[in-house]
């Protein structure tokens, strides 16, 4: 079940083959042995005591889901053959269907043939989601798995379709029927999971990142911080191993024993996990220096975890954080992480705002530096003028003005304004009425830049005859003048504009 | 034993909407392969020696799923990077309108880092040019207008792959020889970088 991640060591390369659930491997021959040896042993007294259990019960159907019996079963991993019904009841998707004849039926036929806002990205990735395995390569369970996927798009609509359920649902369809299939992706998404792990901001799941990492440096001290210290940002690993519980990541033995105590014990099994194999790999994390390296070390965890008994061992040994503790760190994070998400967003906004200003900037420079070429001589002679025109003045005090204001206003300015004003300004005969609005407009457009800078170029466009020369100091010195001159100049401009 | 600690002379990340061929162009520069890989999630770290006038330059690139929902972590992914290579698929008018998404995240880059826009699948409308959804002239404006450079690429040919690549060293070493790359690290989760003063300075294509 392993995503093939290519490396550039030559060593690594192993020719592709199949484990026995037909997901592609590329375990060397001892990671096989090591899997084989530990595996094979447990699963025959495991498959002993479920026989056991069950003929106990009664039968599959009649297995009760909170039984303390069934925990430690769950924990030494369910017989293959019965998984697909045990997790149906483990996770709760069975009551759900019962409580709901029909329910998919309906909802495929209500929608067919129609597109959600999530259609194109499962398009996208229907043919990535385990190309290599057999299964996958038949249209008609592509088929399957577009249905249950577009089915929960249009149930959900918030959070539609979100990468990593792709493969929980492709894993499932492998072990029941697509209305099983719906249902479980249901109950995991709806109920397993936090809320909002899968939506649209993914707030949840930002937040069971903050609470690893919180836990890495309560638990496993050493490890939290030689991580820090190496700036690796764990999130982008982490945040997949918690998406698909670590299902594409890990060799297939090990996903389906995490996921059989996954079903059982909830969600705070994704922690269990990731401290463990942090724990197991540590070693190897301490050696390595290189921050690149290291970041691909980590990520490779998951895929070197090939005795699954050794993992799980590891994760119920870890000192025990209770489901209430979990909790405790999420509710913690929960103002912290909607906080920084509203920033970032905010963030996004105004600084998309200043790449158009900026863009919008350039042009016009392309523009003014063609008509410059013409105007070149008289430019140098205008600028030594400026002073002893009201006109120019005028300009001067206006943008002065208005680059306090900048900052305050910019956010409200449009571009497409900007051109406007400029026609204006061609045709305009320096009455004081438009000049101020020419000089306003321009001058929010470079807003957040060099104050300096921007009323230089602000004049320059302004008084369109002035251009190129100007240096800063220059317009630094106009502005000064102005300001010290300030009424003067209003007087003078009134009787200009009169 | 431990191992030192590598330099990496460049910082090199990929964006673009997914299923436009991140992951196959990493592929392709690092490898020389083409194959159809399995969606990518999460981020991934490769490397790639650049052969400069004078010495050898060791590279990183980073490659990370395109989903839109992804994005909040972009602040973490583009810490550091000293080019962008942003990618649209010529075959996929949306993944070009949409490139504003991916210039947005330039906010978390390095400030004296340069976008080189790529147009990808160049192979695709070799034989029938109906599935070109977006016009050569139309690419060329937008790097244009986004003050970078431009290329239309072909992982699965090759086509235009050394072109690029022998651009990225080039453009590095012309930067190189104004500023230090910095190496910032701060542990600081989620940092929203607050706007430089100074706009980028880039030539254009």
């Amino acid at each position: 079940m392993m995503k093939k991640i290519r490396s550039n060591d030559p060593i690594e390369e192993i020719p592709i083959h199949k484990d026995e659930y037909g997901f592609p491997v590329h375990y060397t021959k001892e990671q096989e042995e090591i899997l084989r040896a530990s595996t094979m042993k447990n699963k025959k007294i495991a498959i002993m005591k479920w026989k056991a259990f069950i003929e106990k019960q009664g039968g599959v159907p009649a297995i009760v889901r909170k039984s303390p019996q069934l925990k430690k079963l769950a924990r030494k991993g369910i017989p293959n053959d019965l998984r697909g019904s045990v997790w149906q009841i483990l996770s709760g998707s069975k009551e759900m269907k019962e409580a709901n004849p029909n329910y998919y039926q309906e909802l495929s036929n209500r929608y067919q043939g129609q597109t959600s806002r999530s259609t194109k990205q499962i398009e996208n990735d229907l043919h990535r989601t385990f190309p290599d395995h057999v299964f996958f390569q038949k249209p008609e369970n592509l088929e399957k798995l577009r249905n249950v996927l577009v089915a929960y798009s249009w149930r959900n609509d918030k959070i539609g379709y979100c990468q990593s359920m792709n493969f929980i649902a492709g894993l499932l369809l492998l072990y029941m029927n697509e209305e099983d299939t719906f249902w479980m992706l249901v109950a995991i998404i709806e109920d397993k999971m936090p809320r909002d792990y899968y939506s649209q901001d993914m707030v949840a799941s930002h937040i069971d990142l903050r609470v690893l990492q919180k836990l890495l440096l309560k638990r496993l001290n050493k490890i939290g911080k030689y991580i820090i210290s190496k700036s690796i940002s764990l999130e982008l690993i982490t945040q997949q191993w918690f998406l698909c519980i670590y299902l594409t990541c890990t060799p297939t033995e090990t996903t389906l024993r995490i996921w059989d105590a996954f079903l059982f014990e909830g969600n705070k099994m994704l922690f269990r996990i990731a401290l463990a194999l942090f724990k197991i790999n540590k070693d190897t994390l301490f050696s390595l220096k290189d921050h690149g390296k290291l970041f691909m070390a980590i990520k490779k965890f998951p895929e070197l975890a090939f005795d699954p008994d050794k993992l799980l061992t590891t994760a119920f040994q870890i000192k025990m954080f209770s489901r209430r503790e979990v909790n405790k760190l999420r509710v913690y994070f929960k103002p912290i992480v909607e906080k920084e998400l509203e920033n970032l967003k905010q963030s996004r906004i105004e600084y998309r705002k200043k790449r158009q200003q900026m863009e919008a900037e350039k042009k016009k420079k392309t523009s003014e530096a063609n008509s410059n070429e013409n105007s070149n001589e008289n430019s140098n002679e205008n600028t030594n003028q400026n002073s002893n025109e009201n006109s120019n003045e005028n300009t001067n005090q206006n943008s002065n003005e208005n680059s306090n204001e900048n900052s305050n206003q910019n956010l409200n300015q449009n571009s497409n304004q900007n051109s406007n004003q400029n026609l204006n300004q061609n045709s305009n005969e320096n009455s004081n009425e438009n000049t101020n609005q020419n000089s306003n407009e321009n001058s929010n457009e470079n807003s957040n830049q060099n104050s300096n800078q921007n009323s230089n170029q602000n004049l320059n466009e302004n008084t369109n005859q002035n251009t190129n020369q100007n240096s800063n100091e220059n317009s630094n010195e106009n502005l000064n003048e102005n300001s010290n001159q300030n009424s003067n100049q209003n007087s003078n401009s009134n009787q200009n504009s009169n | 034993m431990n191992e030192e600690e590598e330099k990496y002379d460049l910082k090199i990340i990929l964006l673009g909407s997914s299923k436009v061929g991140k992951t196959t162009l990493v592929n392709r520069l690092t490898q020389g392969t083409f194959e159809n890989p399995e969606q990518t999630t999460g981020a991934t770290f490769s490397k790639k020696k650049y052969q400069g006038e004078l010495q050898e330059y060791t590279f990183s690139i980073w490659d990370t799923a395109g989903e839109e929902r992804f994005d909040s972590l972009s602040s973490f992914y583009c810490r550091n990077s000293g080019c962008e290579l942003i990618l649209y698929d010529i075959t996929d008018r949306n993944s070009f309108t949409n490139l504003d998404r991916f210039f947005d995240k330039l906010q978390y880059t390095n400030e004296d880092s340069f976008v080189i826009l790529i147009g990808t699948k160049l192979d695709l409308i070799e034989e029938t040019s109906k599935l070109r959804k977006v016009t050569l002239e139309e690419g060329k404006k937008k790097a244009n207008d986004k003050n970078s450079y431009f290329f239309e690429i072909s992982s699965k040919t090759g086509h235009n792959i050394q072109e690029l690549w022998e651009t990225v060293g080039d453009l590095f070493e012309k930067n190189s020889q104004k500023n230090e790359i910095k190496h910032r690290q701060d542990n600081n989760h989620f940092q929203i970088n607050s706007f430089t003063n100074n706009q980028k300075k880039k030539n254009c294509c």
